[in-house]
């Protein structure tokens, strides 16, 4: 039975924002900087009404033409330089935020995925018969729930493909969608089937923008009506021993980048290291 | 100083199976997202505080 966590605290300067790619509102201050533009802009202002008073309002047209001179004059370089202290402000924030997303993924994939999915690959190796096979399952489902967590596609679905008697059939998946049902085979009629047990034999990985792209690698077609258009699929094996091949897809595409090929890189390579027997 | 358990508690429940996946990662995203932003920030103030001390430091 599922279990719930309490919520965590909205972290520091947590407020209305926009959407980072974990998924979270990005930090965003309010501006003190507008507030002391603002300011500043008043006392200038008052300053030079006062400078203007002082020695009483202009009678003249001529006089008064010389005073809004004067405003456009003190104007123009406050607005010029507010506008840029706002953009760098902007900037910085913006460079702020990348850096925490950045460091934000690095302690998720890390901390919160590696470190646990690797203490169930030694507990797989601890183990035997029957307990072992049920924890293997568990670690496969692990592996796809978090290459499902961890790449940036929206509604990103991932399933392991596991290698057995020369086919590949769907042994866990987690996601958007139904349950796979793709068989990848070797039989001369499935060329996406003999183009998959390729990749896996030559321990490979693909990463496509988009499916529905002109050119694309042998093998890499959708079938007809699958609802995905950019794809990662990675080889499973540890040593000489072909496991399978894992896979996350997402509806749009470019959904994936270089950053999501490494983590189900990493991914697979756990999941080889818990799948594979000893020799 | 900073002690706690390699795998923590949220971790094992989800490894476990008794904690869902969603509910873990949604978890473990705001609680890295909230220390990444402290954390950065720390990282932003102290290099910002030292920028200043050199620029003490060579008038």
């Amino acid at each position: 039975m599922a279990s719930t966590l309490p919520p965590a605290g909205p972290g520091p300067d947590m407020g209305a924002a926009g959407v980072g790619v974990l998924g979270e509102p990005v930090a965003r201050r309010r501006s003190r900087l507008r507030t002391y533009l603002l300011a500043e802009a008043a006392a200038i202002g008052l300053g030079y009404g006062v400078a203007v008073l002082r020695d009483g309002a202009p009678v003249t047209g001529g006089g008064w033409a010389l005073v809004a001179a004067g405003a456009v004059a003190v104007a123009v370089p406050l607005w010029i330089k507010s506008r840029r202290e706002l953009r760098q402000e902007t900037e910085t924030r913006s460079a702020e935020s990348l850096a925490i997303e950045t460091d934000a993924r690095l302690r998720l994939v890390v901390g919160d995925v590696v470190t646990p999915i690797a203490e169930v690959v030694g507990r797989v190796h601890q183990t035997s018969g029957k307990e072992r096979e049920s924890l293997r399952g568990q670690l496969k489902q692990l592996v796809v729930e978090a290459a499902a967590s961890l790449c940036d596609g929206e509604r990103a679905r991932a399933v392991f493909f596991g290698l057995e008697r020369g086919e590949m059939r769907a042994a866990a998946w987690f996601g958007r969608g139904d349950p796979p049902t793709t068989v990848f085979t070797d039989d001369p009629a499935d060329r996406r089937g003999q183009e998959a047990l390729l990749l896996v034999r030559f321990h490979d990985y693909l990463l496509v923008d988009d499916v529905q792209a002109g050119e694309l690698p042998r093998g890499a077609e959708p079938r007809p009506g699958a609802g995905y258009r950019s794809f990662i699929s990675v080889s499973v094996f540890c040593g000489q021993q072909n496991l399978g091949m894992l896979s996350v897809d997402a509806p749009e595409p470019g959904a994936f980048d270089e950053t999501d090929l490494n983590v189900m890189r990493a991914m697979a390579q756990l999941l080889g290291a818990g799948l594979v027997d000893r020799r | 100083m900073m002690r706690g358990q390699v795998v923590p508690e949220e971790a094992r429940a989800w490894t476990a199976g008794l904690l869902l996946a969603t509910d873990y990662f949604a978890h473990a995203r705001r609680e890295a997202v909230a220390k990444a932003s402290a954390a950065i920030r720390g990282r932003l103030h102290r290099a910002r505080r030292a920028s200043s001390e050199d620029r003490e430091t060579s008038r």
